[in-house]
């Protein structure tokens, strides 16, 4: 198997969670397709000198949660490099329409969370434990508890938002 | 809302599809977009040299047998028509990057435009001196129609002259290569199939 396929068949294992992680970060569907392209774009530069010491989730929840957070500091601009691929369509996308529905729900809570507490939120929500999360963050696991119980009290005090 | 109401809706299952072809097209449009400067500056050389070959054409129909104007006017049609055929070479690379094509394809014609960049600042060394003279010697006759040869024996020192300028230009263009192209190769090179 070639590297491509090797890439494709990672791919086909992690894309609902690319997506999710760009629909957390991101709330403009047109910028949403420009994140998935540069996670995936990330991810495929880095496949190749993927380090086997590590975790590949480790890997992969770092380069998704890095290229993430770092788009929200730079505007997302109509770079060349998309500029062809927007308008055909986009890399990852649901089959089921009802599903975007419902994240949509799900990212409306995370909205108001720091781009640190979402990622760390994320990784909580995806099952990893306390000192996965603290590795892949670079932050101590106490920290990873701290903001576990900030993001707890957060959502709590929240009014839920309306749904049509 | 709760934690495990967001860890339901979070875990609920959903389909995703990918766009296997777009997913190609990533990598092609990546490298293409740092090509894009280069493709434009191909077509601006490419479209004076047509320019300039016409005008050589008409310049020469017009000095059949003055030898003296018609070897200067030779040789910058003979290195212009080259000149032609290497941008055209640079364009068929650039528009044969396919999406289907597999990456190594990708790789070395990449790479064979960073040799052609490469020799074409290579020769710089040789081509400036060499069109030196002829580059004033028929301009002058065509539009002011001024001979100059009659200057004296100003040539072999001006092309001595040039040889140094083509030297340092040559060695610019090596050590400032273009850049776009370089990130093109390294992208490239970081997403090699084995």
């Amino acid at each position: 198997m070639d590297q491509q396929q090797a890439f494709e068949q990672f791919l086909e294992t992690h894309k609902q969670l690319i997506l999710k992680v760009a629909g957390t970060y991101c709330g403009d569907s047109e910028q949403r397709k420009d994140l998935v392209q540069d996670i995936i774009l990330q991810l495929w530069k880095s496949f190749p000198s993927y380090n086997k010491d590590f975790a590949l989730s480790t890997w992969m929840y770092r380069i998704a949660l890095n290229v993430s957070i770092s788009s929200l500091r730079k505007e997302i601009t109509r770079k060349k490099t998309h500029e062809g691929l927007q308008e055909q369509g986009e890399l990852l996308y649901y089959q089921d329409p009802q599903m975007e529905e419902r994240l949509q729900l799900l990212y409306q809570h995370m909205e108001q969370l720091k781009p640190l507490e979402k990622a760390v939120l994320i990784l909580h929500l995806e099952g990893r434990k306390h000192p996965e999360i603290a590795e892949i963050l670079g932050i101590t696991e106490s920290n990873v508890s701290t903001k576990i119980h900030r993001i707890k009290t957060l959502l709590k005090s929240k009014v839920k938002p309306q749904t049509h | 809302m709760e934690l495990p109401e967001l860890t339901n809706l979070w875990n609920a299952p959903g389909s995703v599809a990918i766009n296997r072809q777009l997913l190609k097209e990533v990598t092609l449009y990546k490298v293409k977009a740092l090509l894009y400067s280069l493709k434009w500056s191909t077509y601006f050389e490419l479209g004076l040299n047509i320019i300039f070959l016409f005008f050589l054409q008409g310049f020469i129909s017009g000095h059949l047998n003055e030898m003296r104007f018609l070897i200067p006017a030779l040789i910058l049609i003979v290195v212009t028509i080259a000149s032609t055929v290497l941008e055209c070479y640079k364009l068929y690379l650039f528009y044969s990057l396919r999406a289907e094509s597999p990456v190594v394809d990708t790789q070395q014609k990449v790479a064979q435009l960073q040799y052609l960049e490469a020799l074409e600042a290579n020769s710089m060394a040789v081509i400036i001196p060499l069109l030196s003279a002829p580059i004033l010697i028929v301009p002058a006759k065509a539009f002011f129609d001024f001979d100059l040869y009659q200057l004296g024996n100003w040539i072999p020192h001006y092309i001595i002259g040039s040889v140094v300028v083509g030297l340092v230009i040559a060695f610019l263009l090596r050590k400032f290569p273009n850049e776009k192209l370089k990130k093109a190769v390294a992208f490239l090179k970081e997403i090699k199939v084995d």
